[in-house]
This record gives structure tokens, C-alpha cells and sequence, in this order.
């Protein structure tokens, strides 16, 4: 739990889709002095300002999937990696740890509103040192502050931002693999496959099922395609017409597509919004699409006599 | 037939206000209430200097800023963040496709900083009640950035995904 920002990964930059905080530049010698003496002071009370800050998160009921123990271990290392990006004001470092962090609690189930919470308190606890440190002079704590500030509200920035960055990156990650687990092409038959969708199609996952299928159609040298929608409760127009496009691009590379499954609701909200199925074969169900198919394909299925079958 | 995009879960509910920590709230209201422009005055040419929200002139940062930090006040007096929720979904419709997430996050953690100082300054003489009036204060105000960040993110995040279904 102590471990330090690895290097980023390489050809993985953090995701476009938010612009970055803006980079930081040269800090004046004054502020990098200022800055130097906040480090020291952060390092001599480390001990004291970790326990702090655990014992507030814990207080704030933050970081509820880990136990009091997980809790202080992750706060040191944070703690650690935060005073020694302050020193530095390094932007790698500090994009490498919170990249770091996020992917270590992420799969611990924490969420969003706990990120920024934490950083929150981090912040309190170190502001309410500065002041007992700097009370008895309130010009030399304004200076502080001007140098503190930035470069923690930086920090802070960067932490949330690339913590909710991080965790879309995932969710996308898992998306991606739950469609490609929920869209099987599956040879039965040599030149025959089966394509079963279970579930709600939207765009992009029609998208996908095409691609998958007509990679199955050129690997398997397929000429029967049978998509069964038996577990699709519904589907809408510009899906209706993703289907009749991915029979026609089937045919294109030499494969017949038959769809079986039909609901009735289906049926007639294809009746209904005028999706144009002539060139599509449907048959009522998996069974009957099967066995249209080996029909296509010159199968014949020929049931044995009593003691001819074979175990 | 587009899926809805998964959110996260926004913050938990807030606790009733104890007796104890009501009054400093009160107080603190007071005084935000009473140094309300210099301290907008103070917020804005601090996020110009920050060179966030940069799509916005001085002026209109100003008159953006001073109805979030009137919200703001009157979340951190009755504990009630609702408005701020409102705010924080209308200010997201408006300004998602020009303002990115971390000119929010980094524009409500500077306005942390100005009230603090505001705080420092007016309890300087009394270390005590600076901390008695910190510990009202930090709770309430962590929670009013935390729910307005957590909403930005939320509507940053569907935006985002609606626009790559588009």
C-alpha cells in the first residue's frame, strides 16, 4: 500500500475527454523558499498530521470499504506523495501518483465524492498546522498561504480530476469486455454460425455484433449465419435498420443470415415503423433457424434405425 | 435505446447541524455576508491569476461568482444543499461544453482559500475560537464543494458519453 507513483504506462496518456489543469511553471525564489520551509515542517510533523487527517476521514465516514488500518497505511502513502510533489512541483509525478492512487482504489469500490472528500480534509488539517505554526505572525502566514495555496489546490485538482478520468477509463475498459462476452459468434457446423444476442442492442453494440460477425463469417468461411434474438426484448428503428445492414454486408462476403427469435412485440414494432426485413430469412425459433440452415447448406439429417445408433 | 450512462454516487446526505456547531455557522454567515464583495472581488482576481475560466472577461467571472457565493453562504447557514444542486446541474447545462471539470473544481477550492484567510483574519487573536469556528465551518464547507464538484462530474461524465454516442 506504500508503494510509490509508478512511471506512466507507455502509449497510455490520461484520457482527452477534460482538458488538464494548466502546467505549472517556474515558482519565484521567495515562494520556492516559502515552499521549502512548509516541506520541513510537513516532514518534522508527519506522524502527527497523518494520524490527524486518518482519524477525520474516518470521522467524515469516508473510505468506508477499508478498514481503520488500510486507511492509515493509504494515508501515508499519500501523505508521502503529496509533500514530496509539493517540494517538487514535478507534473509527471504528480500525474503518475494520481494515477497511481486511483487505480489502487478504485477496484476497492471508492467513490468519487470520497476522493474529493479526502483531499479536502488533507487540506484542512495542513491549513489549521500552518496557522498553529504562523499564528503569532499573520503577514509571514499570507506569504505561505500565496505559495502553499497554488500548488495545493493543484494537487487537489489533478487527484479529482484524474481519479474521475481513471475510473471512466475502467468503466469503459469493462464495458468493452462485457460486450465482447455478450456477443459470441459460434461455429455449430462447418460454414454455419451462430450468433445469439442476449440483451438490450443499442448503436454501438450493433456496431460491434457486426464486426464480430463478419470476422466470423471470413474466418469460419461461413455461407449461414443464424441470429437468434430469442433474448432481446425490444429493439427501435436505427437498431432494426443496424440488423438489415448487417445481413446485407453478411451477403456481401457470401454468407445468408436467418433470424429466428422474433417476439411478438418485435414483429410488430418492425410492422409498425416500416423496417424493410425482404431481405432478411426469419424463422420462428433457434431449432427451425438450424435447421433452415443445414437445408441451405445441403445437410440432411437422417435418423438412424434401432441398432444402428452409436454411443 | 442508448444505456444510461453509470454516475457516481453522489454524496451522502447531510447530517442535521448540532447546537454547537449552528451558532459559529450563524456567525460565520454574518461576516461572509457583511465582506461579500471585497471577498468576491478577492475570489475573481484570484481565479484570473489561477488562469481559470479563461473564456470569461473579469467581469463576467465576477457576476457568476457572486450568485454561487451567495448560494453558497445560505448552504453553509442552513445546512440545506439543495440550491447548491440546482445551481450546480443549471451552471453544468450552461457552461459543460466551454468550462472544463478541473476550472470548477480549481475555481470552488480558491474560493475555499479566500474564506479561510477571511477566517485567519478575523480570529487571529483568539486561536481557540479560530478552531472552535474552523470545526463548524470545515465539515459544512467540505460538503458544499464535494456535492457541486461531484455534480459537475456527474454531468461532465454524461455529457461526455452522450456525446460519443451521437
Amino acid at each position: 500500500m506504500t508503494e510509490k507513483p509508478r512511471d506512466p504506462k507507455p502509449g497510455r496518456s490520461m484520457p482527452e475527454d477534460q482538458p488538464k489543469p494548466p502546467p505549472v511553471r517556474p515558482v519565484a525564489e521567495d515562494t520556492a523558499s516559502r515552499l521549502r520551509e512548509l516541506v520541513a515542517h510537513l516532514r518534522q510533523n508527519r506522524t502527527q498530521l497523518r494520524e490527524e487527517w486518518a482519524r477525520r476521514i474516518t470521522e467524515a465516514e469516508l473510505l468506508t470499504a477499508m478498514s481503520k488500518e488500510e486507511i492509515f497505511a493509504e494515508a501515508t502513502s499519500v501523505y508521502d506523495n503529496y509533500v514530496e510533489v509539493l517540494e517538487s512541483g514535478s507534473v509527471e509525478a504528480l500525474e503518475a501518483y494520481a494515477r497511481n492512487l486511483s487505480e489502487r482504489i478504485i477496484p476497492r469500490g471508492v467513490e468519487t465524492h470520497e476522493v474529493v472528500g479526502i483531499v479536502l480534509l488533507l487540506r484542512d488539517v495542513l491549513a489549521r498546522s500552518l496557522f498553529g505554526k504562523y499564528q503569532a505572525d499573520f503577514a509571514l502566514l499570507n506569504r505561505v498561504l500565496d505559495a502553499y495555496e497554488p500548488a495545493a489546490n493543484r494537487i487537489a485538482n489533478t487527484v479529482a480530476v484524474g481519479f474521475v478520468q481513471e475510473r471512466e477509463r475502467m468503466i469503459r475498459q469493462f464495458q468493452e469486455a462485457i460486450r465482447e462476452l455478450s456477443t459470441p459468434v459460434l461455429q455449430v457446423r462447418e460454414r454455419l454460425l451462430i450468433l445469439p444476442i442476449i440483451g438490450l442492442i443499442d448503436p454501438q453494440r450493433a456496431r460491434q455484433l457486426t464486426e464480430q460477425l463478419l470476422r466470423g463469417i471470413r474466418a469460419n468461411r461461413a455461407k449461414v449465419v443464424v441470429m437468434d434474438i430469442t433474448g432481446v426484448a425490444a429493439i427501435d428503428a436505427a437498431v432494426a435498420n443496424g440488423l438489415v445492414q448487417m445481413a446485407d454486408a453478411s451477403r456481401l462476403m457470401g454468407a445468408t443470415v436467418i433470424v429466428t427469435g422474433l417476439s411478438s412485440e418485435i414483429a410488430q414494432t418492425l410492422v409498425t415503423i416500416g423496417v424493410d426485413l425482404s431481405k432478411m430469412n426469419t424463422v420462428g425459433d433457434l431449432q427451425g433457424g438450424i435447421e433452415e440452415a443445414e437445408r441451405l447448406l445441403g445437410y440432411k439429417v437422417i435418423p438412424q434405425a434401432p441398432g444402428e445408433a452409436r454411443i | 435505446m442508448t444505456e444510461k450512462p453509470r454516475e457516481s454516487k453522489p454524496p451522502p446526505p447531510v447530517h442535521p447541524v448540532g447546537e454547537d456547531t449552528a451558532s459559529p455557522l450563524h456567525e460565520l454567515a454574518e461576516h461572509l455576508r457583511q465582506n461579500r464583495n471585497q471577498l468576491c472581488e478577492e475570489w475573481t482576481t484570484r481565479i484570473i491569476k489561477a488562469e481559470l475560466l479563461t473564456a470569461m472577461s473579469k467581469e463576467e467571472i465576477f457576476a457568476q461568482a457572486i450568485p454561487v457565493y451567495d448560494n453558497y453562504v445560505e448552504a453553509l447557514e442552513s445546512g440545506n444543499l439543495e440550491v447548491l444542486e440546482v445551481y450546480a446541474r443549471n451552471l453544468s447545462e450552461r457552461i459543460l461544453p466551454h468550462i472544463g471539470v478541473h476550472e470548477v473544481v480549481g475555481t470552488l477550492l480558491i474560493l475555499r482559500d479566500v474564506l479561510a484567510r477571511a477566517l485567519f483574519a478575523k480570529y487571529q487573536a483568539d486561536y481557540a475560537v479560530l478552531n472552535r469556528v474552523l470545526d463548524a465551518y470545515e465539515p459544512a464547507a467540505n460538503r458544499i464543494a464535494n456535492t457541486v464538484v461531484t455534480h459537475y462530474f456527474i454531468s461532465s461524465v454524461v455529457y461526455t458519453r452522450s456525446k460519443k454516442y451521437d
